[in-house]
């Protein structure tokens, strides 16, 4: 069946050789079978095409093919920011001359005859290259041409239309009923009727379907084709498999893996690891079938009764060398770094330029000129980018040169009251008295001749210190500090107990106390906010209309009336629950039973609670109410005399 | 005594591709603009740093990697006392000429060998390894496997490949299953 | 997904750099002396354009170093790559 009134094609002479009957002028006006197609019966077409008439010839046949003529390509086109034109002649959309890197040839430029196709790119290729290439100038082609042209996008029926299905979309089974009254609801946009319909939405992405939905969308609102525009065309121009997009990154190799030189003894003394970033942490070291919570019960009991140890390789390092090294740290940190003498650390606080906390961590005085940096373990890799930003762009002039030195050092942290006896086997020539060796300094020694770093700085609250060696001995190292420190039951702890032990202490953890919209007096941290310096990253930001007022979300202790009753991390506080809607107050970001106190705390923002010390507050779970008395963020030893115990 | 530990990177052949670890090699971040930053650099080194991106120079016992244009990174055979590092430091570091920081154990070096190792990177890397191939001596920071490496091509089909220590034994596991592919 | 050509590397896929937003916004010098007003404008004025914008690039995985590329956000097509510090070119 042929819809159009003849053809004079070479393809159309030979079949009619063969004896093949072409109906000219008739459509497909219905189907039958059950399960399979048997046979067709067509109808011969008016001459406006708007109507059928004449008899029903009834054929039979195994299956039936259509064809809907030729569609040109423009994918790559419109992918690259071109747009079309509407061809009349062929009823097609064509891609529009643009000005870019990109010339269309071919049946995706509209043109479907080989001789046309030669001629017009070989010109277009000469224009595009600027080369005067005259090789193809007379080829002839010999080959049948369409002349014959007829489009009809919803063939004529007398079958009423919700009688029978003009299937569109192959795939997902939209027909010409749902375009139609996808209009009568009002959808004029092609992008609407798509959503409203499902039209091209399939897998072929509309290759099969558009141009008929944008037809008959025409047709029936009476509009030009040409002024309805088209869906986006998308990439991937063919379905692809999941497997051409991630490659091997599967299995083991779905996400890139860190791991600290430490790592096999931590798997060979069974840690349970928690994913940090990239990298993989010992979360906690459970003995004897120990649950989490009992495993992290007992290693914060350790960590302060006796000694703990800690692997905190994968916090960032940075090396900083230059004569301007402490100017820079002063205008990147809200503390004043020009007097830190050289031997001494210091903890910074780094804000973004909008006022709010972006990372933490402490910074040593190696020498005049060079320090070192610890970061957070996520924020390591954004916090050199920003520095190197400031020194490019802002700081020009400043003599500073920066160089990751993360995988450089591993760190062992051992901490406790008995972490200086361990210390002091480990290194018995260091004077580990309060004199020689105050808290917040560094001594650089030696270890069986290889260079160490012992830091004596702490995150837990407990007399503590840090040693820094060269990765490859990291191992060694760590070895060595659990056979010291065996005679006082030194305890592994992962980073659950860390997270413990600092929250008893009231420290922030950047990203789970924070979240980009706390500054540092939020925080209660006033005290690490310089007054003195003139400038520093995110200082005019804290004095803006928004950072002063008194309603901002601040962070507090909460402790629960029943001390046994831990909280939930992300729940609600709220002060009344009768009036609806509830006023929400803000969220816990911190929560752990205390094997210490042995009582729950928690760390929480709540709205002005700085001055709420004592108020009574209300968690609202699933199923009960929790009350809790705002406190303070310290829980445990304000004075801090465990430092020097 | 404390032992040393490298990442557990075993030496592989597979579909020509020889994949070996090259540690221990000392390596040396150095950073600098001044005049008297290159000379201390020559002095020590014997080694004239290139200034021409992607390129490395080398003297009888160093290799000097071009990283940024105030960037390079040394290395060289094993320098267990530090002599090499602290003459350095001293002679630049402390008289702020420029930074000199010992990353040894920062990076691990890995060598690959054969001719399909451009295959198997390719696998994993949008850079385009035409040129890289065919001269001895260039270098390149790029990515593999979304891990950061910095690639120094000794001679042909023969790559000193260097990768953050806590991403090597990943992207070596990586490596060795993408060789299975070629 | 295209193709940049980082200033002092060469021509380098685009997953190698991360993107600074838009460029030539200079932090002020003296940020005491301004107002809640100006300092606003530095902080989160931006232009955000269709069509051809001056942007800061970072060569994050290779050479580290910000420069400054004139691309047009509607296309990706990228008319120039110039350093920091450089004039940037006329329209
Ligand atoms: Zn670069």
């Amino acid at each position: 069946m042929d819809l159009r009134k003849n053809s004079q094609s070479e393809i159309a002479k030979q079949a009619r050789n063969l004896g093949i009957k072409i109906y000219f002028n008739h459509v497909v006006t219905n189907t039958f079978g059950y399960r399979r197609i048997n046979s067709v019966e067509l109808m011969e077409l008016s001459d406006d095409g708007n109507t059928t008439i004449g008899n029903k010839i009834k054929l039979n046949c195994d299956c039936l093919g259509i064809s809907g003529g030729w569609t040109p390509m423009v994918h790559m086109h419109t992918q690259s920011g071109g747009k079309l034109d509407f061809k009349n002649d062929d009823q097609v959309f064509i891609p529009k001359e643009i000005d870019n890197d990109q010339i269309s040839i071919g049946a995706c430029n509209g043109d479907f005859d080989l001789e046309t196709i030669i001629d017009k790119t070989v010109n277009k290729i000469n224009i595009f290259l600027e080369i005067n290439n005259q090789d193809y100038k007379n080829t002839k082609v010999e080959c049948s041409i369409e002349k014959e042209k007829r489009n009809i996008w919803l063939l004529p029926n007398k079958i009423p239309l919700g009688k029978t299905k003009c299937f569109i979309d192959f795939q997902n089974d939209s027909t010409a009923k749902d375009i139609k009254l996808a209009l009568k609801e009002g959808f004029r946009s092609i992008e609407h009727v798509k959503r409203y319909t499902t039209t091209g939405m399939a897998t072929d992405q509309g290759k099969l379907s558009n141009m008929h939905a944008l037809g008959i969308i025409a047709d029936t609102a009476g509009v030009k084709m040409g002024t309805l525009g088209t869906t986006t065309f998308r990439p991937p121009f063919t379905p692809l498999t999941f497997g051409t997009i991630v490659g091997r990154n599967v299995g083991k190799f779905f996400e890139v893996v860190r791991k600290t030189s430490i790592h096999d003894w931590h798997v060979d003394n069974k840690a349970q690891f928690e994913n940090v970033g990239q990298w993989k942490r010992p979360w906690y070291y459970p003995k004897n079938g120990e649950t989490m919570h009992d495993a992290v019960q007992r290693e914060s009991k350790a960590a302060r009764d006796s000694a703990g140890i800690l692997d905190a390789s994968t916090l960032g390092k940075i090396d900083i060398q230059g004569t301007d090294a402490s100017e820079f740290l002063n205008r990147v940190y809200t503390n004043a770094w020009s007097k830190l003498s050289i031997g001494k650390c210091r903890y910074g606080l780094m804000l973004n330029e909008d006022g709010m906390v972006y990372d933490d961590g402490v910074t040593t005085r190696l020498a005049e000129n060079h320090y070192l940096m610890t970061t957070t373990t996520g924020g390591a890799a954004n916090v050199l980018g920003k520095l190197e930003d400031y020194l490019q762009t802002e700081w020009p002039e400043l003599d500073v040169y920066l160089t990751s030195v993360t995988d450089h050092y591993s760190t062992a942290s051992v901490c406790g009251p008995n972490s200086k006896k361990i210390i002091n086997k480990i290194f018995p020539e260091l004077d580990l008295s309060d004199e020689n060796f105050p808290h917040m300094s560094f001594k650089n020694t030696k270890l069986d001749n290889i260079n160490c770093r012992v830091m004596r700085i702490s995150f837990t609250g407990e007399l503590s210190y840090e040693i820094n060696i060269e990765s490859k001995y990291g191992k060694s190292l760590w070895e060595k500090c659990i056979s010291a420190g065996q005679e006082f039951n030194i305890t592994p702890y992962g980073t659950e107990t860390m997270h413990l032990l600092r929250a008893e202490k009231g420290f922030i953890i950047v990203g789970q106390d924070t979240d980009g919209t706390m500054t540092p007096s939020d925080l209660q941290m006033d005290w690490i906010v310089s007054k003195k310096k003139y400038d520093f990253i995110g200082k005019r930001s804290l004095y803006r209309s928004d950072t002063i007022r008194e309603d901002r979300k601040q962070l507090v202790g909460l402790l629960t009336n029943d001390p046994k009753e831990i909280l939930e991390e992300g729940a609600q506080i709220v002060s009344d629950t009768n009036t609806k809607p509830i006023d929400m107050l803000g969220h816990v970001t911190s929560s752990y039973f205390s094997p210490n106190l042995n009582k729950s705390i928690a760390l929480a923002v709540v709205r002005s609670g700085k001055n709420m010390k004592g108020q009574k507050l209300i968690i609202p779970m699933e199923n009960k109410n929790i009350n809790v008395t705002v406190s303070d963020t310290i829980f445990l030893d304000k004075e801090n005399k465990r430092l020097n115990a | 005594m404390l032992n040393t530990h490298y990442p557990q990177i075993t030496d592989n052949k597979l579909n020509d591709v020889e994949i070996s670890l090259q540690e221990p090699i000392s390596k040396i971040n150095l950073r600098g603009k001044s005049k008297e930053f290159f000379a201390k650099v020559g002095k020590v080194l014997s080694l004239i740093l290139p200034n021409e991106a992607n390129t490395s120079s080398f003297s009888e016992n160093f290799n000097a990697i071009w990283l940024s244009p105030d960037e390079w990174m040394v290395y060289f055979k094993n320098d267990d006392e530090k002599v090499i590092f602290n003459k350095l430091y001293s002679e630049i570091s402390k008289v702020n000429y420029g930074s000199v920081t010992d990353i040894s154990d920062q990076w691990i070096c890995i060598n690959l060998k054969g001719s399909k190792i451009y295959d198997i990177l390719s696998a994993g890397c949008s850079f385009n390894f035409d040129q890289f191939l065919k001269t001895d001596g260039l270098s390149t920071q790029t990515i593999v496997n979304h891990i950061d490496v910095i690639l120094h091509n000794k001679n042909t089909y023969n790559i000193n490949l260097f990768v953050r220590r806590s991403f090597s034994e990943h992207l070596c596991l990586w490596l060795n299953d993408s060789a299975k592919f070629i | 997904m295209f193709l940049i050509n980082c200033p002092f590397c060469g021509e380098r896929d685009q997953s190698e750099f991360s993107s600074g937003g838009e460029a030539h916004i200079v932090r002020p010098k003296q940020p005491t002396e301004l107002s809640d007003d100006e300092w606003a404008e530095f902080l989160f004025m931006r232009k955000n354009i269709k069509g051809v914008q001056f942007e800061r690039w970072n060569h994050s995985h290779g050479c580290r170093k910000w420069f400054n590329v004139v691309r047009d956000t509607s296309n990706d097509k990228i008319h120039s790559v110039y350093k920091m510090g450089e004039k940037p070119p006329v329209k």
